[in-house]
């Protein structure tokens, strides 16, 4: 296959579906199911993206929320018109309090802040080993509330921001989507990406091979954070309300649920599970507020999960791609081990 | 063969107590460009521990080692590999989950992986280091034999097979030193004469210094220009596979083991390479 014919077969075409897809879907659809649309959207990038950390390079990080959180913060900041900034964020350094910014570049600065908040944290904690992750991300996620909480002349503290304006729509949560799907397809089927996979497979083995193990953890968590703080930025101008406990624990173990549910390493595995896990919560909630039985969403999800990791541990789908995705895969290696 | 002034690698007192066990105490030598020096020793000697603070898995409690003119001492894994060590483990170290010549192209990436940005953007110079990687790592599976089951899941091959991938993930890099420990373990007499016949080629051929650790006499005697014997620790010869065998010592080492470990070779193995 020629490249150019390749590259439509492999990206142009889904994208250009998927677009009139999404097309027919604001025209078609009321703006309840839309909004729904959004947060399976975004919640397909935080699983994903957890996935990078998580799945591939195998760290145990629970730090989505803290990260989203800033990432939403920085966001909401930067995209807050400038005279409600001037009058309401006092502690605002002048050069941000004086520009409003575009939303894609509000959403890049947040993923970098939340990727720079990953760095931080992730060197000193990761050099050491990676099991000390879960509990330094679970402190983050309470240390980045209280940030909030107690710097009211930037955030407004406890009260949140509220009244952000309401620019995230299906075109930008599923733009960000394709990046993250892209992203995390090219790492995974690269080299760095085996270096991730083989540090999670065995780390003393890939550090005697000359893999720079801290290195690429932090790399891979910071990737992780990135996708992460966007996600929250695009999160914060869906619901146009940014507060200290947005996102809490809860979310960061539901996906948890997503990645483990997909298989840990499985892009499309993570992706589907939070699209089923997205709905069927959806879908779950009036049943159980009709019966009274609230929570049992909660107790149908969490009894799946166990049946999963009792009948297959791995997840659904392993560290493998499904079929379609995988031949894609399968053909492109063959093409070039026969050069 | 070309004569280098200082020694490739250089061990000196090296010693190791694991809390109250002395698992080295002092041992000495050294390897010239081009060596391939056995190293033996009953079970329990020390020759594991002595590998991996070679290469940097322990710190030593003691001692000093040198590495192409450079005090290597205390390094970490990644820098004594970037410095051009590989090693295979006694205890198959493979990652399980990635097909066979994954495992062998992970050792590729230091010296030809594309970097993140390269990757993530999907460059074409990223593709092209991507498919020599991956041509590489095939003609390493070549000389083992393993081409054929390149796209296996490397957990689901025979114990033989494994060792071989992890000899081959070693050899890719194009070390200046391979450190093998036991690779023929678990294998038959055919496949621990086959592998030891493409060490001594590959030595021969490409010229790669080899420091191996061998419970197979026969084989470690037949491929081997010197030997370092240790016991519980210390050395207790060195010297040419017929000194060795001739060298009191070493055989009463190995008769005052016996023969509790299942693979333990006697000295009447020691005796028997003609
Ligand atoms: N991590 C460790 N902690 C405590 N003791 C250890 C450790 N590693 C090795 N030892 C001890 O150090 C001694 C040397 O072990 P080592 O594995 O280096 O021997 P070996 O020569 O490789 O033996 P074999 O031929 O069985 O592989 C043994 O007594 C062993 O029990
Ligand atoms: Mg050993």
């Amino acid at each position: 296959m020629s490249a150019p014919a390749a590259f439509l077969l492999r990206f142009a075409l889904p994208v250009g579906i998927g677009a009139a897809l999404l097309y027919a879907a604001t025209l078609s659809l009321d703006p309840y199911s839309l909004t729904i649309l959004q947060f399976v959207g975004i919640n397909v990038i935080l699983a994903v993206s957890l996935n990078i950390t998580n799945g591939f390079t195998g760290l145990f990080s629970l730090g989505h929320p803290a990260f989203m959180t800033i990432g939403g913060y920085v966001t909401a900041i930067l995209t807050m018109p400038a005279t409600r900034k001037t009058a309401m964020l006092r502690d605002l350094p002048s050069i941000l309090a004086a520009h409003e910014w575009p939303f894609a570049a509000s959403l890049t600065a947040g993923g970098l802040v939340a990727a720079l908040a990953a760095v931080i944290v992730g060197i000193p904690v990761l050099r050491l080993r990676g099991h000390y992750l879960a509990v330094a991300t679970l402190g983050l996620i309470f240390i980045v509330q209280s940030f909030a909480v107690n710097l009211p002349g930037i955030t407004r503290g406890a009260l949140g921001l509220a009244g952000l304006p309401p620019v995230t729509n299906v075109w930008w949560v599923y733009l960000v989507l394709v990046l993250t799907l892209l992203t995390c397809w090219r790492v995974k089927h690269s080299s760095l990406g085996r270096t991730m996979l083989a540090i999670r497979e065995n780390e003393l083995a890939a550090a005697s091979l000359g893999v720079k193990v801290a290195r690429t953890r932090v790399l891979s968590f910071a990737l992780g954070a990135f996708f992460a703080g966007v996600a929250g930025g695009l999160w914060a101008h869906l619901v146009t309300l940014i507060a200290p406990g947005s996102f809490s624990i809860l979310l960061g173990f539901q996906l948890i649920v997503m990645v483990v549910l997909g298989g840990t390493g499985s892009i499309a595995g993570a992706a589907i599970a939070a699209v089923v896990l997205t709905l069927s919560t959806e879908w779950l909630r009036p049943i159980e507020e009709a019966a009274g039985l609230f929570g049992a969403s909660q107790i149908i999800v969490a009894v799946g999960v166990i049946l999963v990791l009792i009948f297959r541990p791995s997840g659904l789908f392993g560290t493998a791609e499904p079929n379609v995705f995988g031949a894609f895969a399968r053909r492109r290696r063959h093409a070039q081990s026969t050069p | 063969m070309q004569i280098s002034p200082a020694p490739l690698l250089k061990v000196e007192r090296l010693a190791k107590n694991f809390g109250g066990v002395r698992a080295l105490n002092g041992i000495d030598f050294a390897l010239n460009e081009g060596d391939l020096v056995g190293l033996i020793g009953p079970n329990g000697s020390g020759k594991t521990t002595a590998f991996n603070i070679v290469t940097g898995i322990l710190k030593p409690s003691e001692g000093r080692i040198t590495f192409g003119g450079a005090d290597v001492t205390g390094n970490a894994p990644e820098t004594n590999a970037a410095l051009g060590m590989a090693r295979t483990f006694q205890n198959i170290r493979l990652f399980n989950d990635l097909p066979v010549v994954d495992n062998v192209m992970v050792g590729l990436h230091r010296k030809r992986g594309p970097g993140f940005l390269a990757t993530v953007l999907g460059l074409r110079a990223a593709a092209r280091a991507e498919a020599e990687i991956r041509q590489r790592a095939m003609a390493v599976l070549d000389i083992l034999g393993l081409s054929g089951r390149a796209a296996e899941r490397v957990g689901g091959l025979p114990y033989g097979d494994q060792r071989k991938v992890e000899f081959a993930r070693a050899l890719a890099s194009d070390p200046r030193l391979l450190l093998l420990d036991e690779p023929t373990a678990g294998m038959n007499p055919y496949e621990t004469a086959d592998l030891g016949a493409t060490i001594a080629r590959l030595h021969r051929e490409l010229g790669i210094t080899i420091l191996l650790v061998e419970h197979d006499m026969k084989m470690v005697m037949g491929i081997c220009q010197r030997l370092v014997v240790i016991n519980q620790g210390n050395m207790l010869a060195q010297g040419t596979p017929a000194e060795i065998r001739a060298d009191q010592r070493v055989v009463e080492a190995y008769l005052g083991h016996g023969r509790k470990g299942g693979r333990q070779r006697g000295p009447e193995d020691v005796h028997a390479v003609g």
